[in-house]
């Protein structure tokens, strides 16, 4: 009986969580968004105070699928509050986009250790590999996502080849220079559209149906908008499963190992090398299918999509949410697309709020949000868990 | 099991609560809008606000006539002159159901990437200051949505070509332009138009939006020596090469530029070394009859900004659609025909669109830059022979 | 054609200056402290709003006065500023990570320098235009055949050529500087000895920042305009010197700055279409250096005691 109630009480919680983040989204006056964000704040840390919750609220996350299960749903049916004003899920979009962004990076810097300030040009890369096959040559959105994961990964590659040889300032160096030269390069090149971008980039076909257009299910019209979120999900949800298989793996833990101590790393019989390169070939793959993504969502891709500044936006996405755990650099990403975007009439203090916030997270919760929890290996059950 | 029923009671009470606050302030009544797009923020916010309050202006005063039997309202979105904010824009405008009509832009590139999306929601897009040739010599023939009531940018280019070589004789000419694509269209228009009239183009280089390190390239005219130096960009990096050329010992240098300079920031920047330099702006609405009526209304309004260049553009805009709802109605397809289609009397004159959703009206007015400020070249003591350009 | 030579050759001194001035403060922190202090670009462009603002203010106040007196004041004012500025920084955003990972100063640095140029796009009045530094020196210049030097260009490479000087005796001869080398040969070993390290790194920081607030005043004089965004592109090329010329050598500091700067000076002056592209040229060398000099011209090997 007692199980069951814990269950119920996490999918409760979880509901009372999806009802707080719709509100939120809801509320158009400033003030009162202001007010509602500092209200759930005080709550939320409260409510973390409370260890009887706590408690109830992780036994009930032990029974298998009992959160997993209802957040799927959740997410689900999310866009279904928002049919009036379907800018709201163009957001939301655009955050699980960056989202995906944000896992690949985790690799480099969460797990491997190893600051990565070109997250931002590789999904440029993709964006643009994809665009310009569409546009020019026709071919399909699926044909530029299959060649956009390869150009990605190629240069995700060259990315990471000369960071083997340098160590944490140099290595953070070698990715800025390589985000200025690409800007730069793809900014001055004619044939990609240079700073006017290329724009008319088509929308994704399923099977023939083009995502332009809406679904009329009994009556309640779906637009193509939010068409496009479930097509992100689904890629989001298997950035997810990948991530988490590869941080419980070998993979992960010899990562783990050689961003907390090269040396003993290799007195262990690793050899950093092919483990770097791969951090940076998959987080790049992960970024150029995020790019890819964001161009056919938005119709248009230019060198403003891949400034500095969103660089230094999705590192500071994982330093936010917390550097290895894999849904707290997500939580980073909803947070810093969502909240920015609620103050639109603040624009002009956005870069400032994100540097505040950066420098207040790296002072007083280095570890970010959500930071990353103790490997638990239950050698009984054979289980590796958090 | 009490705690747990207490906490959760008190969980539901607030969201209830919230939710009642977030549904009850939504009142609406009947209104109409009219989306604005334009750079409201970024370095051509004071083009982007002059022309948002002409716009503004429009709509008040159509208010006030009360023709309609509801409320028409301004939906300003900012672009901040960037293609990306420029599309977050479009797509809050045509997932509005209230908006029936846009018009937008100032910078090129940001109409080239919110039109498709116009297209695509049938929305008309009326274009107050985008020059860019291709929007409707490409656009606008594939698609009604689109019009324009500026003119194009080679209109200015060959305007001004024209008054420098077969007014003014000068002959040989030093391009520099911008990498953006108002740069790079700015430099094949004015090199066609001063090719075309005989003149001699030394050299062409570019330079990047944002660059301030001129020195180099000021070096390379020095040598080459032209009598005219023509920047095919925005203000700041004119004024920032104006100045440093000025420094440099190149006085002797006509320096010139199309519409991209008609802004008093590039007089602010410059200082002392915007004198005697030569620009177009497009439109000549002085002599017509609706336009001291159009100032003395700006004026009481009391706007922060002034109406800029492209004020007069964005107040047609706005008075172009007001006509067409009367016309058809606020329903957005109809509005795409009756748009495309209208004969309205304006500040310019009368507009009637071509196949490209062009406006038919073009007139370009000579700047000269006076002590601090752009003086008509007909008003100017440089037309009356007290002041000579350099030679 | 020779002569065109020798003034683009005065083109790439000319930033060169700013681009070296910039890079010594970065090999000093990074020589002590091993952290790449990303802001130190914004204190340059600070340097130069501060500057503006004083004189301006000062002339205002003070207007039948000798302007070049006031011109002096304010500079200096404005370089204690500065210098006053990076201390602080130090204090709040490097000490705390003095035992952390690396990438923590980074990471907090990148953001403070963003902070600071976004206040002053927001608090300044007209903060986001660009800004126009006063005129310092009067028009004109010396003409040597058709090789033209201008006043204010005299000045700057007077200036630079002090500072550097300056710098030398300064790490050389005197007993601060001695601590400084000293706490960048080995920290512990320098705090037992009885160097009180907080003071001396405190010093080093206002000497770093003061730098850059004469490269920031050499950019007004020499550029005349400059705007709030200027400094992160100046901060990452002063970075990129620093480590071209060898992390940790004041005389490399100086080398790669003039390097880089001929490089995009020649690039756009000499390659067709070089000029839009002239910072792709000067990042190329950086990563050259960095995948197969990564000590720089200068710099020493680092051997990592395990």
């Amino acid at each position: 009986m007692k199980k069951h109630s814990n269950v119920l009480y996490s999918i409760l919680f979880e509901i009372a969580i999806l009802a707080v983040f719709i509100v939120f989204l809801k509320i158009e006056s400033l003030i009162l968004n202001l007010i509602f964000l500092v209200v759930v704040a005080v709550g939320t840390y409260l409510l973390l105070k409370k260890t009887t919750i706590m408690a109830k609220l992780r036994a009930g996350s032990q029974t298998k699928g009992a959160v997993l299960f209802p957040l799927v749903v959740l997410t689900l049916i999310v866009p279904f509050f928002f049919l009036e004003n379907i800018y709201i899920v163009h957001v939301l979009t655009l955050a699980l986009i960056f989202a995906i962004a944000v896992l690949g990076l985790n690799f480099q810097i969460g797990s491997a250790g190893m600051v990565n300030f070109a997250q931002g040009t590789l999904m440029g890369i993709g964006a643009y590999t994809s665009a310009l096959l569409c546009t020019h040559f026709g071919v399909s959105f699926w044909v530029g996502l299959l060649a956009a994961i390869a150009v990605s990964a190629f240069f995700g590659l060259i990315l990471g080849l000369p960071t083997l040889k340098t160590k944490e300032y140099h290595l953070s160096l070698v990715t800025i220079a390589f985000a200025y030269v690409g800007y730069l390069l793809i900014l001055n090149m004619s044939w990609t559209g240079g700073p006017d971008g290329i724009a008319g980039i088509p929308k994704p076909k399923i099977f023939g149906f083009s995502l332009v257009n809406s679904l009329k299910i009994g009556g309640i019209v779906i637009s193509g908008t939010i068409l496009y979120y479930y097509l992100v999900i689904v890629f989001l949800g298997i950035g997810i499963i990948l991530a988490r298989r590869i941080h419980y793996s070998w993979l992960g833990i010899t990562w783990n190992a050689i961003r907390d101590d090269d040396i003993a790393a290799q007195c262990y019989g690793i050899r950093p090398t092919p483990y770097k390169l791969l951090s940076f070939v998959l987080g790049s793959i992960f970024a150029g299918v995020a790019g890819v993504l964001y161009a056919h969502f938005v119709g248009f891709i230019s060198t403003e999509s891949m400034a500095f500044s969103i660089d230094l936006l999705l590192v500071s996405m994982v330093i936010l949410g917390g550097m290895d755990n894999i849904y707290g650099v997500m939580i980073g990403a909803f947070l810093l697309i969502l909240i920015p975007e609620k103050f639109r009439s603040f624009e002009d203090f956005r870069l400032l709020f994100y540097g505040i916030v950066l420098v207040l997270m790296l002072i007083f919760r280095p570890q970010g949000l959500f930071p990353k929890r103790v490997r638990i290996y239950d050698i009984e059950r054979g289980k590796h868990g958090n | 099991m009490k705690r747990f029923s207490l906490k959760l009671l008190f969980l539901v009470l607030f969201l209830s609560l919230s939710l009642v606050v977030v549904f009850a302030t939504g009142q609406k009544e009947k209104v109409v809008k009219i989306a604005f797009i334009g750079p409201l923020t970024g370095p051509n916010a004071a083009q982007g606000m002059g022309a948002r309050n002409s716009f503004e202006l429009a709509i008040r005063q159509a208010n006030a006539r009360k023709e309609f039997p509801f409320k028409l309202e301004m939906l300003a979105l900012d672009d901040a002159s960037q293609p990306s904010v420029g599309v977050n824009a479009a797509n809050k405008a045509v997932s509005d159901p209230e908006v029936v009509a846009a018009s937008g832009h100032w910078n090129s590139p940001v109409a080239r990437a919110t039109i498709p999306i116009f297209h695509q929601a049938h929305m008309a897009l009326v274009i107050w200051g985008a020059i860019g040739v291709d929007l409707t010599d490409k656009y606008g023939k594939m698609w009604p949505e689109i019009t324009r009531v500026c003119p194009k940018l080679n209109t200015e280019n060959e305007f001004l070509a024209n008054w420098l070589i077969n007014k003014e004789h000068y002959k040989t000419f030093y391009i520099i332009h911008d990498t953006s694509s108002y740069g790079k269209d700015c430099e094949t228009f004015m090199k066609a138009a001063i090719e075309k009239r005989g003149g001699q183009i030394l050299g062409i280089d570019g330079v990047n939006v944002g660059e301030k390190d001129f020195m180099p390239l000021i070096t390379k005219v020095k040598e080459k020596n032209p009598q005219v130096l023509y920047y095919g960009g925005v203000v700041t990096e004119a004024a920032l090469l104006r100045v440093q050329m000025v420094k440099a010992g190149l006085t002797n240098i006509l320096y010139t530029g199309i519409s991209g300079l008609a802004d008093q920031k590039f007089n602010e920047v410059a200082g002392k070394a915007a004198e005697g330099t030569v620009i177009t702006k497009p439109g000549n609405p002085e002599k017509l009859a609706g336009w001291p009526a159009f100032v003395k209304a700006y004026k009481e309004a009391k706007f922060h900004e002034p109406m800029g260049a492209y004020g007069q553009y964005a107040y047609d805009a706005a008075n172009i659609i007001i006509a067409a709802i009367k016309k058809v109605g606020p329903d957005r397809a109809k509005l795409v025909d009756a748009i495309r289609h209208i004969k309205y009397k304006g500040l310019l004159g009368t507009y009637t669109f071509d196949n490209t959703g062009q406006t038919t009206l073009s007139s370009v007015t000579l700047l000269v830059s006076q002590d601090g400020k752009w003086v008509e070249w007909k008003d100017s003591d440089y037309a009356k022979g007290k002041r000579s350009l350099p030679r | 054609m020779f002569v065109t030579f020798l003034m683009q050759l005065k083109n790439g001194i000319m930033l060169g200056c700013q681009y070296s001035l910039i890079a010594i403060g970065f090999t000093l922190f990074f020589g002590m402290l091993n952290v790449v202090v990303f802001c130190h670009g914004d204190f340059y462009i600070f340097a130069a709003f501060a500057g503006t603002a004083l004189i301006l203010g000062l002339t205002g106040l003070f207007p039948a006065s000798v302007s070049t007196i006031l011109v002096l004041i304010g500079l200096m004012i404005a370089m204690v500023l500065t210098g006053f500025l990076g201390v602080i920084v130090e204090k709040a955003t490097i000490k705390p990570f003095r035992k952390s990972h690396p990438v923590m100063p980074i990471l907090s640095t990148l953001a403070v320098g963003t902070i600071i140029e976004q206040l002053l796009k927001i608090f300044y009045p007209a903060g986001s235009n660009p800004q126009m530094f006063p005129s310092i020196f009067k028009q004109g210049g010396i003409h040597i055949g058709a090789f033209y030097l201008q006043t204010n260009e005299i000045a700057i490479l007077i200036v630079t050529a002090v500072i550097f000087l300056l710098m030398y005796i300064f790490l050389k001869n005197t007993k601060i500087g001695s601590q400084v080398i000293a706490i960048s040969q080995d920290f512990e070993a320098a705090s037992m000895m009885g160097i009180d390290v907080d003071k001396t790194i405190s010093i080093t920081f206002f000497i770093g920042a003061s730098l850059a607030a004469i490269a920031g005043f050499i950019n007004g004089i020499y550029f005349t305009v400059f705007r709030y965004d200027m400094g992160a592109i100046a901060g990452i090329k002063g970075f990129s010197a620093s480590v071209v010329g060898g992390l940790g050598s004041i005389f490399g500091a100086i080398l790669g700055g003039f390097l880089m700067a001929f490089v995009e000076t020649f690039a756009a002056a000499y390659i067709p279409g070089g000029s839009a592209i002239r910072d792709v040229f000067s990042f190329i060398v950086v990563l050259l250096f960095l995948i197969f000099r990564p000590t720089g011209i200068l710099g020493q090997r680092i051997v990592e005691k395990v």
